[in-house]
C-alpha cells in the first residue's frame, strides 16, 4: 500500500481558504454600502419672525428703525413667471434683484427688509430671494404675513 | 527509518472565523439600524437651494421639523397635520420645553418644504410658530453645489 506523502499533506495546509475570506469581504462590502450616506446634505436658513399686519404693510416699526425706510420687496405669479417689485419699482429676472438689493445694501444695510411673497408662489423662489437678500448683506430680512390666514 | 509525523491541529483548536463573521454582523446590524433610525426623521425631498445657508449643527436644542410636500401636506413627528393642530402641538411642546428649561428656552422649527409647495402653505407654519411665541424659524436647504441644476 502506497503511503500518503508528508510534504504532500503539509502543502495543502498551506492553501488558501476562499470561503472566509470571501464571507468577511462580502460583509465588509455590505457594511460600507449601508453606512455611506447618499443622501444630499442639508443647510439651514435662519429667520426671525416679526409680526406684520395687514397685507404687507409693516406695523409698529421702533422708532430707532423708523429712520431706516424697510425695502419691500414683493413677488408675484405672471403669466405663469414669477415677477419680482423691490419698493413697487418691477424687476424681470432674480438677477436684477440681485443686483438692485446689493446696491441698496451698500447704502443701508442695516435697513429692514420685509419679503412679502403671493400666496401661489413656489417656495423654491421665495427662498431664492431670501437667499439673495442675505447674500447681498442685509441681516433683518422679514417675512409678510396676513394674520387672516 | 521512523516516518515523521504530519503535525495535526488540535481537535478542540479555536476556530476564529465564524467569532469575526458574528462580530462583523453584529456591528452591522448596529449601524445600519441607527443610520436607518437617524434617517427616518427626514423625509426625502426636493428642498429649495440656497448659497447662504449654513451647516447642520446638532446641538441638542429642542426642535420640531415640519415637512411640508407638494401638494401642502404637513407632517410633523410622521404624522400628517392641520394648520391647527400644528399650531397646539407647537404650543405644547414650547410650553413644556419652558417648563423644563426656563422661561426664555425656545423651541425651533424647521420648515423642511418641498421647493414648488405654494407659499400659501408655508405661511401658517410661520404664523403658527409666532403666535406660540416661537421666533427661531430656520427652513432647511440644499447648497446649490450640491444639487445638480
Amino acid at each position: 500500500m502506497k503511503r500518503p506523502s508528508v510534504f504532500r499533506r503539509a502543502n495543502y495546509g498551506l492553501d488558501v481558504k476562499m470561503t472566509p475570506m470571501i464571507d468577511v469581504v462580502f460583509l465588509l462590502l455590505v457594511f460600507f454600502v449601508w453606512t455611506a450616506s447618499f443622501q444630499i446634505v442639508e443647510h439651514l436658513l435662519p429667520s426671525n419672525l416679526m409680526a406684520v399686519a395687514g397685507q404687507g404693510d409693516p406695523m409698529e416699526i421702533d422708532p430707532e428703525e423708523a429712520e431706516f425706510e424697510p425695502v419691500v420687496v414683493r413677488v408675484r405669479i405672471s403669466d405663469g413667471r414669477p415677477l419680482w417689485l423691490v419698493n413697487d419699482t418691477p424687476r424681470d429676472s432674480l438677477k436684477q434683484v440681485g443686483e438692485m438689493l446689493r446696491v441698496l445694501a451698500d447704502i443701508k444695510g442695516d435697513a429692514p427688509v420685509i419679503l412679502d411673497p403671493d400666496p401661489g408662489v413656489p417656495l423654491g423662489d421665495v427662498i431664492d430671494l431670501y437667499d439673495l437678500a442675505r447674500l447681498a448683506g442685509f441681516v433683518r430680512i422679514q417675512f409678510a404675513a396676513s394674520e387672516g390666514m | 527509518m521512523r516516518v515523521p509525523q504530519s503535525v495535526r491541529s488540535s481537535k478542540f483548536g479555536f476556530n476564529m472565523t465564524p467569532m469575526i463573521d458574528v462580530v462583523f454582523l453584529l456591528i452591522i446590524f448596529f449601524l445600519v439600524s441607527s443610520h436607518l433610525a437617524k434617517q427616518e426623521s427626514q423625509l426625502e425631498l426636493p428642498l429649495p437651494k440656497a448659497d447662504s445657508g449654513s451647516e447642520l449643527t446638532d446641538d441638542g436644542s429642542p426642535r420640531a421639523v415640519v415637512n411640508v410636500l407638494a401638494d401642502g401636506t404637513l407632517i410633523l413627528a410622521g404624522t400628517r397635520v392641520t394648520p391647527l393642530e400644528l399650531e397646539q402641538r407647537l404650543g405644547f411642546e414650547q410650553q413644556r420645553i419652558r417648563k423644563s428649561r426656563g422661561a426664555n428656552a425656545n423651541i425651533e422649527v424647521r420648515i423642511r418644504g418641498d421647493r414648488r409647495v405654494p407659499y400659501r402653505f408655508v405661511e401658517p407654519i410661520m404664523l403658527a410658530a409666532f403666535r406660540q411665541g416661537i421666533s427661531d424659524v430656520t427652513f432647511a436647504v440644499y447648497h446649490s453645489k450640491d444639487v445638480p441644476q
